[in-house]
């Protein structure tokens, strides 16, 4: 397919999402108020614990205030993309949906990951993205091209590596059909991708850094806009996002060929 | 009572089958404690002390409250809501039993098999590892278990009472979301309200959410002792009294405009 047709079929995905939607017009605002409060409890406690401290780790309030925002603004679009989508591959298999998708003209994986938009979740994304200017700009951080395009494309690779490891996650569900207990572990291991690298230590660290790499998720584009990501660990991230993508497709091709039908 | 102890034999049965989600479900609410753990350890390490909390009571804090708040949390709002919506109230209705005793059991007996699959592995390893989190005496452990037990109440109660407002409310569900942050939040599951500024303090101190996490740590960890510990179980019980009587004036009321279309 082309990138014109692409396209074209992602704008039909965010109308029929749109649509359905629409039948829960309650449901925009509920969600809004819950990403609200969600975030204010988020921003309460974060702010709390510097009045008992100035710093944590090198990192001053106003500093993990621009990770809190940047950590939200990407899992509120990846939260819109992919959570309705990624997290139904079990289902698919179960129900024997998976036959009607493979029979689709729409590239399989293109069509699990995209289409059904959960858009309510992007009522978090101007919050998210209010705490990261508010705390960039109480820093004292120049806004210039190089440094926004810097953080947009961090941006993008750890939405990027989010997605390659959420895939890779849900694919297991080809072979163990019932993984929503994983999944459920995947999601609350991503509540940890809010909190500096430093944190990390030992154990955690080779495990969140090296073998599942999530601390970089939202850590990257933050050290990007505070001036503290140099040209190699910017190639590292590159390169480890490259190659999660690269694994995770292979990974739901070969679990493809294995598939067989749950009849239906 | 004998038909009490049938449904809570069917909630055991029910619940067994779900005994591996239950774990799943309580390290899916483990993880996130790291990041906030290993927080505490950052700030410990710059010499910081909190409210008169030592690094390992605070640890013990975090960890402590959030099995406390999943063993207390029911969640039976999102079933109740559903039972209304979809008409199979009405087949409660019809029972020997009531509606409220009959969550009362079902809770009762998926918390007995939540403790098997959860608390019982936990204890056991904390045992081999030797790493018991700052033990509390025997009358703080009292305490603590006696405000365990009501907290599951009042939150069960509350739970019921979300659920019934689905009489009223046609989609009510995605309020139970707020309400879970809410509480998670105003009942101090995340971290001791001594961290927030006295304000804020006061406000939590007046909601009956405390109960859920901050009163019954703060017994486990000593902090609330002795006559202090006994008006704060006064206090909750009386929460739990006034919530229920709250709740079954609103279910009288609630299902004098209850109709089930079809049958």
């Amino acid at each position: 397919m082309s990138t014109s047709s692409y396209l074209r079929v992602f704008r039909r995905f965010v109308t029929l999402s749109l649509t359905r939607e629409m039948n829960y017009r309650v449901n925009f605002l509920v969600v809004f108020l819950d990403a609200v409060l969600f975030f204010v409890v988020n921003v309460a406690v974060f702010s709390a614990l510097y009045l008992h401290t100035a710093e944590v780790s090198g990192w001053t309030r106003e500093q993990m205030l621009l990770l809190l925002g940047t950590d939200q603004v990407i899992t509120s679009v990846s939260f819109a993309l992919f959570m309705d989508n990624l997290s139904r591959i079990p289902t698919y298999v179960r129900d024997g949906s998976l036959d009607l998708i493979l029979s689709k003209p729409v590239p399989s994986l293109f069509y699990v990951s995209l289409a059904r938009l959960n858009l309510p979740s992007l009522a978090n994304l101007p919050l998210a993205l209010f705490l990261s200017a508010w705390a960039a700009l109480r820093i004292g951080i120049d806004f210039t091209p190089a440094n926004v395009f810097l953080y947009l494309l961090t941006l993008a690779l750890g939405l990027g590596l989010q997605f390659a490891i959420w895939l890779t996650v849900m694919t297991l569900a080809i072979w163990l059909v019932n993984v929503s207990d994983i999944h459920e572990l995947f999601l609350s291991t991503m509540t940890l991708t809010k909190y500096p690298e430093q944190v990390f230590s030992g154990v955690s660290k080779v495990l969140f850094t090296y073998v599942v790499p999530i601390v970089l998720i939202a850590n990257t584009p933050a050290k990007a806009l505070l001036n503290r990501l140099n040209f190699p660990s910017l190639a590292e991230v590159s390169l480890v996002t490259v190659a999660w993508v690269m694994v995770a497709v292979a990974f739901w091709r070969r679990a493809l060929s294995h598939y067989t039908s749950a009849g239906g | 009572m004998r038909k009490y102890l049938t449904v809570y034999k069917m909630g055991l049965a029910g619940a067994f089958e779900y005994r591996a989600s239950f774990f799943f479900a309580f390290i899916g609410s483990v993880i996130p404690l790291l990041g906030m753990s290993f927080l505490w350890v950052r700030v410990y390490a710059g010499g910081n002390t909190i409210a008169g909390f030592t690094l390992s009571q605070l640890l013990t804090y975090t960890v402590v409250s959030r099995i406390v708040f999943s063993l207390v949390a029911t969640g039976i709002e999102f079933e109740v809501a559903d039972e209304i919506r979809n008409g199979q109230l009405a087949k409660y209705l019809m029972r020997p039993y009531s509606y409220f005793g009959h969550w009362l059991a079902t809770v009762a007996a998926r918390k007995s098999v939540y403790l098997l699959a959860t608390i019982l592995p936990i204890g056991v390893l904390a045992f081999i590892s030797r790493t018991y989190p700052s033990a509390p005496s025997v009358s703080s452990l009292l305490a603590f278990i006696a405000s365990v037990f009501l907290a599951l109440l009042l939150s069960l109660t509350f739970s019921f009472i979300l659920g019934i407002s689905a009489l009223w409310v046609v989609e009510s569900t995605s309020l139970f979301f707020l309400a879970d942050v809410a509480a998670n939040f105003l009942g101090g599951a995340f971290v001791p309200f001594e961290v927030f500024p006295a304000s804020v303090q006061r406000l939590m101190h007046l909601l009956p959410f405390k109960y859920l996490a901050y009163i019954p740590l703060s017994m486990y960890l000593g902090r609330l002792q002795s006559a202090a510990a006994l008006w704060a179980l006064a206090g909750e019980a009386a929460w739990v009294a006034g919530l229920m009587l709250m709740s079954s004036y609103l279910w009288r009321r609630g299902l004098r405009r209850y109709t089930v279309e079809g049958g």
